[in-house]
């Protein structure tokens, strides 16, 4: 529920702010794989980028509204975000690891790379990363699959010392 | 003129070549390829985990006042990778069949076994990889367990085992607590 509330303004007042920006092409050809990949069975709901502007306001009202200053901190190096949700129209095997494998090879075409790839019975995840500046991690790709909701979301910037807060907060556990 | 050109692409390639090869890390003696997996993929519960060299060097930069070790360990390894695979009563007997062709491969190409346990329940073995030098270089966990998973992992590169088991708690990797209790007991038989 808390954090919940805390999404609600950073979703909310960058649209107010800076306006809601179109996603980019590069988003919209991932999305296009990905989409195939799941039959085209998914329908839009969703689709914007906020800016740098839109980042730094949510970060401020993030850390003005939260005792817990990770997420204040993570978006803080954090120059753009874009996000794709999309429900889900037909039934289908969606959460079937194979769809991962079928995604890969455009994935590492288009210069992204899996870290951590995942499926459970209602869930199916696939984390990327992408680095164009060298001892950089600046690009983050999530795909993530859960129940009849289909979301991507696309993270560009400073991405190390993102990481970096989180490891020292919380600790990276990856659950195997 | 022919000449120098020829030489330059044969330098150029040669140079590729090289730069390719110390580059790879299937090239790494700690590296190992478990084969085709996609068989297990097909089970409901699957977890790949590949953090390459070039995370692991960013994430062994952040360094942390609690526990620099940990980060200082990163910071000699080329690869971590973890297959995880949902066991179920179709996949059991081929998991526990790759857990045992795996064995056989390993023993025969100079890995040696420091961990094997065998029950009704669980199959465990941990590998460790050595270099001229004694310095462990490669890493191997296989088990297929009574938690109802099974898993592949392998850690590529400079690995300290007296710290080994804090590699394992930070990614969470069954079985590598108590390693280096294990090793030394190996090394007394």
């Amino acid at each position: 529920m808390k954090t919940k509330i805390f999404f609600i303004p950073i979703l909310l007042l960058p649209l107010l702010l800076n306006g809601c920006l179109r996603i980019n092409e590069e988003f919209e050809h991932v999305r296009d794989v990905v989409l195939l990949s799941f039959g085209n069975d998914y329908k839009s709901e969703y689709q914007f980028s906020i800016g740098s502007v839109g980042v730094t306001v949510s970060s401020w009202v993030i850390d003005a509204s939260s005792d817990d200053d990770i997420a204040a901190d993570i978006l803080d190096d954090v120059s753009s975000v874009q996000i794709g949700v999309y429900k889900k129209l037909r039934g289908t095997n969606a959460s079937d690891f194979q769809i991962l494998n079928d995604i890969e090879p455009e994935m590492r075409a288009s210069g992204w790379r899996s870290i951590i790839r995942s499926s459970t019975e209602n869930e199916l995840t696939g984390i990327y990363i992408r680095n164009e500046k060298e001892e950089m991690l600046n690009r983050l790709f999530v795909i993530s699959l859960e129940n009849d909701e289909l979301v991507l979301v696309e993270i560009e910037g400073d991405l190390n010392e993102a990481i970096a807060t989180v490891i020292n907060e919380k600790g990276m556990d990856i659950d195997i | 003129m022919r000449t120098i050109k020829s030489t330059f692409l044969l330098f150029t390639f040669l140079l590729a070549n090289v730069f390719a090869q110390s580059t790879d890390v299937t090239n790494e003696p700690g590296y190992v390829n478990f084969g085709d997996l996609t068989e297990f993929e097909k089970s409901t519960g699957v977890t790949e985990v590949i953090l390459d060299e070039e995370l692991l060097s960013v994430l062994a930069e952040i360094s942390t006042e609690e526990d620099p070790n940990v980060m200082e360990i990163l910071k000699g390894l080329k690869l971590v990778r973890a297959n995880v695979f949902e066991v179920n009563e179709n996949n059991k007997s081929e998991l526990e069949a790759k857990v045992n062709n795996l064995d056989s491969k390993l023993m025969s190409s100079s890995w040696k076994r420091i961990v094997k346990t065998r029950s009704d329940d669980e199959i465990a073995n941990i590998y460790i990889k050595q270099n001229n030098n004694k310095q462990i270089v490669g890493l191997v966990v296989t088990s297929v367990g009574d938690d109802d998973e099974a898993a592949f992992v392998n850690i590529v590169g400079t690995i300290d085992l007296a710290t080994i088991g804090k590699l394992g708690k930070q990614f969470n990797i069954p079985h590598l607590d108590g390693v280096n209790h294990q090793k030394d007991k190996s090394d007394e038989d």
